[in-house]
């Protein structure tokens, strides 16, 4: 259906173009003609070239790894000769005018920029392009560039290997303090967040258990001191701190018992060394002495002295003791207190660590790794300025030099022709399709039904005469013959000229 | 008995080789057997050489519409008009006329009323004065109105010396009297007026009052469709009975006019 389609429209552009083939060979003979005759106007321009092999010496040269990109090498020729400095030294040997001024000067170093062109032709080969407006121009230009290559390319080189094996060097040197710093950041990080790296979620959790369990055990402890002081000081408010002791009251036997009482009492809380126990001892020891001395006369109260209560000075004693256990209960309690704190803020500040130290350590692989690359590639650049120097590295060689151009490369006059008929050709027929979008008048019957709402009672074809008929084959005839002949002579100067690019003409 | 019916009568009084109605004038049909049949190709005058072909089937077309609509019409005056020059007009007019010429029962009046640029008389290779304009400005009677074409059945009124006053001459009494009577005494006679065109004057529309039928003729690529349109407003609706389109792409029959149409037995032997 679409090739239908599309057949219908060639159909169609086709029927217009014998519509209006007026306009199509008014168009179509002119231009032709002009670009034909034009192209005999134009400049023209000679190109020379020399062929130039890239040798390598193998030996040293697999020792790079990588070996040499030929491409690579290829751009580096090209830019170095076209260093405005190559340049110029170029058309000073060139015996070229090189003007009066700087102006002048650099007029014909950018003209040369645009007349000197690399082009790979494989296999370590390339060519080096010059063109000029003369043949001889061209000649000793491309004579001039190529040998002007071979003799500064090593120089360049040598240069070129030195100047990337310091720069290697002072890049190994960056990083290297970089990747220390890197180190040092880890070493710190790590002492710092020792309980904080990666893996002590398990050893945080089982501390803070255990830690829990002492906390409750110290608190049940603390509970029971706390009652134990409140009992203390119940029994303390119930006994006198001083007592009457008297002999008949207090017979030295039944005194003595209530002291040995009182001191087994402070020995379950105190040492031997404590005051108390020392003082309760010295006064059952002096109580005993008496009643032995005395016998018969050792003192059995009844004379009226007060002395200290040993029960109260016993209780308070005891009272003391708690209240110290009490206070280093709780000490200990708010020790595990802050204990657990530090276990849970620890635990809760694992992964931000965790990132920190990964990032740390990123670094310092990012860096590791680039040292590593750059010393591979400093080693590599040594080996290079190793092989520039000692001159066994790549050398250029003039393979088959500039020959003088025997006939001008440009203009490609029957290219041009060729082009400019086609051109021709197809402007008439746009401009022949243009004038039939642009005619406002009727073509067909179905127009003229829809826009004038008649019936078309007749559609009669166009009528030509016998000597309209026999003047149209004459002038078909004519114009086949004017026609072949034009195209005849078109493809003749197109011929010579290709016979004369192809050295068949001199 | 007017000048008009005088000249009629005189017509019809002549010889008329090619036979036809009775009640038609007469004319020197003679001469016509000296005609050139080449020279009818050479004019494009299909119709009356060639008794089929891709041009003559649409003549008959046309001639079977505008006689229906005659008929429908009870008339017998058909114009035809364009809206510029260069359309076709006035050969559509003659191939209709010999088409009509054509038929049985009918016979054919074929009035030049371009009196600007009288064309018809060259196309029919006829003498062209003493014509309308001549007639209507009183220079010559009827009798010398009528011009014999060679063709049987067709008699041509050329239009006469040219002049630039033919609105004047056309909306004149004189015209409409002498209207009236051609369709008055030859009411089986179909005329056929060539107007002038429609946009550059105003010939066409007056002419268009004694029409019973008007055919409008465009070339395919000639005028532009607004001037076509234009030129159709100027008429009653009611009046135009179609359009004839000249050189057609759609008709399948766009290449030369050929010789291998069949010949009309009008023509046969002839030249």
């Amino acid at each position: 259906m679409t090739t239908k389609l599309n057949l219908r429209e060639w159909a169609t552009y086709l029927g217009v173009i014998r519509r209006r083939w007026i306009w199509v060979a008014a168009v179509f003979f002119p231009v032709s003609a002009a670009v034909a005759v034009t192209v005999f106007f134009l400049p023209r321009s000679f190109e020379a070239d020399a062929l130039i092999l890239i040798e390598r010496r193998e030996p040293l040269m697999r020792k790079i790894p990588g070996g040499y990109d030929f491409d690579q090498y290829l751009l580096t020729l090209r830019q170095m000769m076209m260093s405005e400095t190559n340049l110029r030294a170029i058309a000073s040997k060139a015996d070229m005018d090189l003007g009066k001024n700087e102006k002048a000067l650099r007029g014909l170093v950018e003209k040369l920029q645009k007349t000197v062109s690399f082009r790979n032709k494989g296999r370590d080969l390339f060519e080096v392009r010059v063109s000029g407006d003369t043949a001889q121009e061209a000649y000793v230009l491309a004579g001039t560039v190529s040998s002007h290559l071979v003799e500064t390319s090593l120089a360049i080189r040598r240069r070129e290997a030195g100047v990337a094996y310091d720069f290697i060097q002072h890049q190994l040197e960056n990083f290297r303090n970089k990747l220390q710093e890197a180190e040092e950041r880890l070493k710190f990080f790590k002492a710092e967040h020792v309980e904080e790296m990666p893996g002590t979620e398990n050893t945080n959790l089982s501390r803070l258990q255990q830690t829990k369990t002492d906390l409750q055990a110290v608190q049940l402890q603390v509970r029971e001191l706390a009652e134990k002081r409140t009992q203390l000081k119940e029994q303390i408010e119930t006994e006198e701190p001083m007592i009457l002791a008297t002999t008949d009251s207090a017979p030295a036997g039944i005194r003595t018992q209530q002291m040995e009482a009182a001191l087994a009492q402070a020995l379950l809380t105190y040492t031997e060394k404590h005051p108390d126990v020392a003082r309760l001892k010295a006064e059952i020891a002096a109580a005993k002495a008496a009643m032995a001395k005395g016998g018969k006369g050792a003192p059995t109260g009844g004379t009226g002295t007060t002395a200290a209560n040993p029960i109260f000075q016993q209780l308070r004693a005891s009272l003391a003791a708690v209240e110290a256990d009490l206070a280093a209960a709780q000490a200990r309690e708010a020790a595990l207190n802050a204990r657990i704190g530090d276990y849970r803020r620890k635990t809760v500040s694992i992964p931000e660590a965790e990132q920190k130290y990964r990032q740390i350590v990123r670094d310092v692989d990012v860096t590791a790794g680039i040292y590593s690359n750059l010393l591979g590639k400093l080693e590599d650049a040594r080996i290079q300025k190793e092989v520039e120097i000692k001159d066994e590295g790549i050398s250029l060689k003039i393979m088959d030099p500039a020959k003088l151009p025997l006939h001008p490369a440009k203009p490609n006059r029957p290219l041009i022709i060729l082009i400019g008929v086609l051109a021709a050709l197809g402007l008439g027929g746009a401009i022949a399709v243009l004038r039939e979008l642009l005619d406002r008048s009727f073509r067909s019957r179905q127009e003229v039904e829809e826009e004038l709402h008649l019936s078309v009672i007749g559609a009669i074809p166009e009528i030509s005469t016998p000597s309209e008929d026999r003047r149209s084959a004459q002038r078909l005839r004519w114009a086949v013959v004017g026609t072949s002949a034009y195209l005849c002579v078109l493809a003749g100067v197109a011929g010579v000229e290709l016979a004369r690019q192809s050295g068949i003409f001199r | 008995m007017s000048k008009i019916e005088e000249a009629l009568a005189k017509i019809q009084s002549k010889p008329r080789p090619g036979g036809g109605s009775e009640s038609l004038p007469r004319v020197d049909l003679p001469a016509a057997m000296n005609v050139d049949r080449e020279a009818f190709v050479e004019r494009r005058i299909v119709t009356a050489v060639f008794e089929s072909g891709p041009a003559v089937e649409e003549y008959k077309k046309l001639r079977t519409r505008v006689l229906a609509w005659l008929r429908a019409a009870e008339g017998n005056v058909v114009m035809l008009a364009s809206a510029g020059g260069k359309e076709g007009k006035s050969l559509t007019a003659v191939n209709l006329a010999v088409s009509v010429a054509r038929e049985l029962h009918q016979t054919a009046l074929l009035i030049d009323a371009d009196l600007r640029r009288p064309h018809l008389h060259q196309l029919l290779d006829v003498k062209g004065q003493p014509g309308l304009s001549d007639f209507l400005m009183g220079k010559g009677d009827l009798s010398g109105l009528f011009h014999s074409t060679g063709i049987p059945k067709l008699t041509l009124v050329p239009a006469g010396t040219p002049t630039a006053r033919s609105p004047e001459l056309l909306a004149s009494q004189r015209m409409g009297d002498f209207l009236k009577e051609v369709r008055r005494r030859y009411q089986d006679r179909i005329v056929i007026l060539d107007a002038p065109p429609v946009l550059p004057a105003t010939d066409a529309v007056i002419l268009a009052n004694h029409a019973d039928g008007i055919v409008f003729v465009v070339r395919a690529g000639g005028s532009a469709r607004e001037d076509v349109q234009q030129a159709v407003r100027q008429f009653d609706p009611r009046k135009v009975i179609g359009v004839a389109l000249n050189g057609a792409i759609d008709t399948g029959h766009y290449s030369a006019y050929g010789y291998h149409y069949v010949t009309s037995p009008v023509m046969a032997g002839v030249g």
